[in-house]
Order: structure tokens, then C-alpha cells, then sequence
């Protein structure tokens, strides 16, 4: 993932994409100090996962920026609400099961 | 000699007029649930009106050489949005109600409680409410598929009415899916798909239908023509990316009664606000809104049935507390050109509330959006109980 200023009116935001192809994977956030909340959303094709999994996402995910070593930021401990569904990379939407819950958890980390 | 021969032969087959051939079939795609509904609705115009017509079965999302479509709301979001499909063409034929499928006398009660099969589910978008109702099944008890003949067979099973096999059918508590059918822009038989929705909308065409698909349930309760709307915006947000790609960012908007109308096809609206992707715009009731009987808001949304979330405060800075996340806001009914859904305070537990925060729940990657409305379209914020 690419993770780029993503403008400053109404609000300051951060805007993360799917390197290679920003489109198929995106959030939005809104910007509150360490705080980042916005969408995180896949369109209808889904992306496939490097765990030969595909995956449909349309959630609000929230959490707080700390410095990994290198300096870079990342998200150790974040949450999701909204609606995840997984299946094999040429399968339906779903076929492996789906979830919408208040309570995701996610990690955005370095590589 | 033999080379002027040659291209004088080249010449002559130049200028013959193309070979007459077959005329292309007006093809129709529609999902698995609607196809039986549809078949018999489209031999009946193929015979009154000599149109050969194809059906092809699969989500109507790309349309795939289809000049009409039918399909779901959740199926047709994209393609209405982004103008493939003639949102002005868009006609509701009915509802279709699921079923739970049990073997005779088993007396299931729930499916989530089956431990001895398989609980087979429709895959695909128009699935997707039902297989959330069973999220209590783990995925290894589940059979998602969009194939019909395989669902017909399920022993146990939560389907679209129109695809349910032998078996108990008893009552399911998913919303019904909403057939809607629409003209595809530019197709090859845009023409004659014209001419099909006008018949799809006829009396035999209705009688028909009536077969499979249930008319308009009614809408919620009514609601005193006093009920207040948002006054005033208190704070909003809407993503840089979104406001770029945009073309109705004003979150003031929504204030008011519903007044939102399509002016002409794509990307041609007024009086609404596109949240964009996870956007979100807080307001005020001008009033208290209170948990009374049934649902205490009502939000009307533009486009389809995308999905909104709702939270609720007594102060305009929050804290906010969730009362719906990521509802579909696609119900009709009630003669505006907006859709509308409905939120209870109770499902947060809170008694009353002034402020509200609507945040877009389709979600749908900005970069990846090719219309000015992208995310949930709000016309207007409306109190159903308040003092």
C-alpha cells in the first residue's frame, strides 16, 4: 500500500492505495492528529490477497499512526465496521463466507 | 491480364451489398432469481410483437451485450450511477421474497440452527443480506452458489421465492429483492429494449409477473406532515479525492424535504449531496428526536439503494453512537424520487438524540469512480418521533 497526504480542505486527510493499482483498493481518511477514520473500500471485482484469497471490502476503519523503525507510520492496532466477504481468486463474492460487524480488526503494517 | 482480373473481382465484391443476415436477437440479462419471472413475461413479447428476445442469466452487472437489464437494487448501483444503464428507464417490477427451505416436518425454526447439512445460500451481490442473516453458520455449513439447480436441491435453504425446490417454505426475515429493469445506453437493441420495458410495464405483462413477484409492500407508518427535517449542518467531511471527482459536494443540500430530481440522464441531479467515499455531514434537527414507536429517522437517498450509516448525539461534537451501519437506503414508496430507509435510536440504546451524523456506507474506491455522485446521494434527513 501507498500512503500520500490526501488534501487539507474541509479537512486534512490521508489517502492509502493498492500499489500498482491504486483504484482496486482504497481508503480515505479524515486526519485528526495521530488519528486516522474513513472509508476503506474495494470495488466490485474485489482484490486478491497475496494469501491466494479474494476480498471484497467496504468498511470504516479507525486507528492511530505510530512510527515504525524505519520511520514510517503504520497502524499496529485498528477497527473496522462494515462488511467483508472473501472467496477463491476466480470464485463468487462470498463463497468462502462474508461478515458485516461493528468490530473488525485490522493492522496496517511495514514491509 | 490475370492481375486486372483479379482486382476487378476485388472491385465488384467491394461494392455488393452486405450479406442480409439474421438479425441480432434483443438479448435481456437478468440474475437466476428473476429469470423465472422474466422468461414467461418475454416469450409473451417475442410473440405479440415478432422481437426475437434472449434471455441470458447472470448478474446484470456488466451487461455483456444485453440492451436491457434486470436486476436487483445492490445489482444495479453501478450501472444506473455511472449511465450505462438509463437511470431514467428504471422501472420497479416487484418484489421477491425470500424463503427458508426446510425437509417436511423438520419444524426448524432457524437455520442457524441446522447441524446435520449444508445450508445453501444465493451467491453473488443480490445474496448478500441473506447470507448476513446467517452469519451464525460457520462457513464450512454454508453452500454459496449461484447455481440454480443446485439450490433447488438444497435439503435446507434461504432463497429468493423463485428459485426454492421441494420442501417446508417458511417465512425469512431478509429483505425482499427488488426487480427493477432499465435500458442499457448505446446498446444494439436499444430500440426495441425501449419498447420491451414499455410492455414489461403493460397490464399482461403485470399479470404475468404477478406470478413471481410481489407487488409494493406499504410503506412505513405514516407520518405527520410536521415531522421535522435537518436545519442546520453542524460539521461534514467529505475526502479531497471525492470532492474532486464530484459534482455535488454542498452538504447544505440536504437540509429541508426531499426535493431531489434527475434532470436527464448521467451525472444530471439536483438537490442532493454525494457523500463520496466514506464521507459524512452531521446536522441538527432543529428539534429532539425521541425513541418512540417504530423508527424515529428516515433519510431519503438518490441513487438505488446504497447504503448509509447513522449515528446520534446530544451534542453536535459527539460522542456519536452507531443506530445503523451501512443500512441499504433503497426503499420506495412515499412519491418522492429518492429512496428512503429508516433508523431506530433504540438500536443504540439511546432515548433521544439532536444531532445526527449520516456517513456514506457504499464505500466504493474514489479513484475507481466514473460519475459525479459517487457514494450515498442525500436528499433529506427527516425526525419521525421529536418534541
Amino acid at each position: 500500500m501507498d500512503a500520500a497526504a490526501g488534501g487539507s480542505a474541509p479537512k486534512p486527510g490521508t489517502q492509502v492505495v493498492l500499489t500498482g493499482d491504486p483504484g482496486a483498493l482504497e481508503a480515505e481518511f479524515l486526519s485528526e492528529g495521530l488519528m486516522l477514520r474513513g472509508g476503506l473500500g474495494a470495488t466490485a471485482d474485489g482484490v486478491v490477497a497475496n494469501e491466494s484469497l479474494r476480498l471484497w471490502v467496504r468498511v470504516i476503519a479507525s486507528g492511530s499512526v505510530t512510527r515504525a523503525a524505519d520511520g514510517r507510520g503504520e497502524i499496529r492496532s485498528g477497527t473496522m465496521m462494515g462488511y467483508l466477504a472473501f472467496a477463491h481468486p476466480s470464485g463468487d463474492e462470498g463463497t468462502l463466507g462474508s461478515c458485516s460487524a461493528a468490530d473488525h480488526t485490522f493492522t496496517l503494517g511495514i514491509r | 491480364m490475370t492481375s486486372r482480373l483479379f482486382l476487378c473481382g476485388l472491385a465488384v465484391l467491394a461494392s455488393m451489398p452486405p450479406r442480409a443476415t439474421a438479425a441480432e436477437p434483443l438479448r435481456v440479462r437478468t440474475n437466476e432469481a428473476f429469470a423465472p419471472c422474466v422468461r414467461p413475461v418475454l416469450a409473451a413479447f417475442a410473440r405479440e410483437t415478432g422481437i426475437a428476445v434472449v434471455l441470458d442469466v447472470g448478474t446484470p452487472d456488466p451487461p455483456l451485450g444485453a440492451s436491457l437489464v434486470v436486476g436487483d437494487d445492490s445489482e444495479l448501483v453501478r450501472l444506473l450511477e455511472g449511465g450505462r444503464a438509463d437511470v431514467r428507464t428504471a422501472a420497479d417490477l416487484g418484489y421477491l421474497p425470500w424463503v427458508q427451505v426446510t425437509p417436511p416436518g423438520a419444524q426448524v425454526s432457524s437455520l442457524a440452527s441446522v447441524t446435520d447439512a449444508r445450508v445453501a445460500v444465493l451467491g453473488g451481490p443480490a445474496g448478500r443480506l441473506a447470507r448476513e442473516s446467517l452469519r451464525g453458520l460457520s462457513g464450512d455449513r454454508l453452500l454459496v452458489t449461484r447455481d440454480a439447480t443446485e439450490l433447488s436441491r438444497a435439503t435446507y435453504a434461504l432463497l429468493p421465492r423463485s428459485l426454492a425446490g421441494p420442501g417446508e417454505h417458511g417465512r425469512a426475515d431478509v429483505a425482499p429483492l427488488l426487480a427493477t429493469a432499465a435500458v442499457v445506453v448505446g446498446s444494439p437493441r436499444e430500440a426495441d429494449a425501449r419498447r420491451l420495458l414499455v410492455f414489461l410495464q403493460g397490464a399482461k405483462a403485470r399479470s404475468l409477473l404477478s406470478a413471481c413477484l410481489d407487488a409494493q409492500p406499504p410503506a412505513s407508518s405514516a407520518v405527520g406532515a410536521a415531522a421535522p427535517y435537518a436545519t442546520t449542518v453542524a460539521d461534514w467531511w467529505i475526502p479531497a479525492c471525492s470532492l474532486a471527482h464530484n459534482g455535488y459536494n454542498d452538504p447544505n443540500e440536504l437540509l429541508g424535504g426531499p426535493n431531489a430530481v434527475n434532470l436527464g440522464g448521467k451525472d444530471n441531479y439536483r438537490g442532493l449531496v454525494s457523500l463520496g467515499q466514506g464521507g459524512w455531514i452531521v446536522v441538527d434537527m432543529g428539534s429532539t428526536v425521541v425513541n418512540g414507536p417504530g423508527a424515529d429517522v428516515r433519510v431519503f437517498q438518490a441513487t438505488a439503494n446504497e447504503e448509509v450509516t447513522v449515528y446520534a448525539s446530544a451534542s453536535p461534537t459527539g460522542p456519536f453512537t452507531l443506530i445503523g451501519l451501512r443500512e441499504t437506503c433503497g426503499r420506495r414508496g412515499l412519491g418522492t424520487f429518492s429512496n428512503f430507509c429508516e433508523f431506530d435510536l433504540a438500536a443504540g440504546g439511546l432515548a433521544e438524540a439532536r444531532y445526527l451524523k449520516i456517513e456514506d456506507g457504499e464505500i466504493y474506491p474514489c479513484l475507481a469512480g466514473d460519475t459525479a455522485t459517487e457514494g450515498a446521494d442525500i436528499d433529506a434527513v427527516q425526525a419521525l418521533n421529536f418534541r
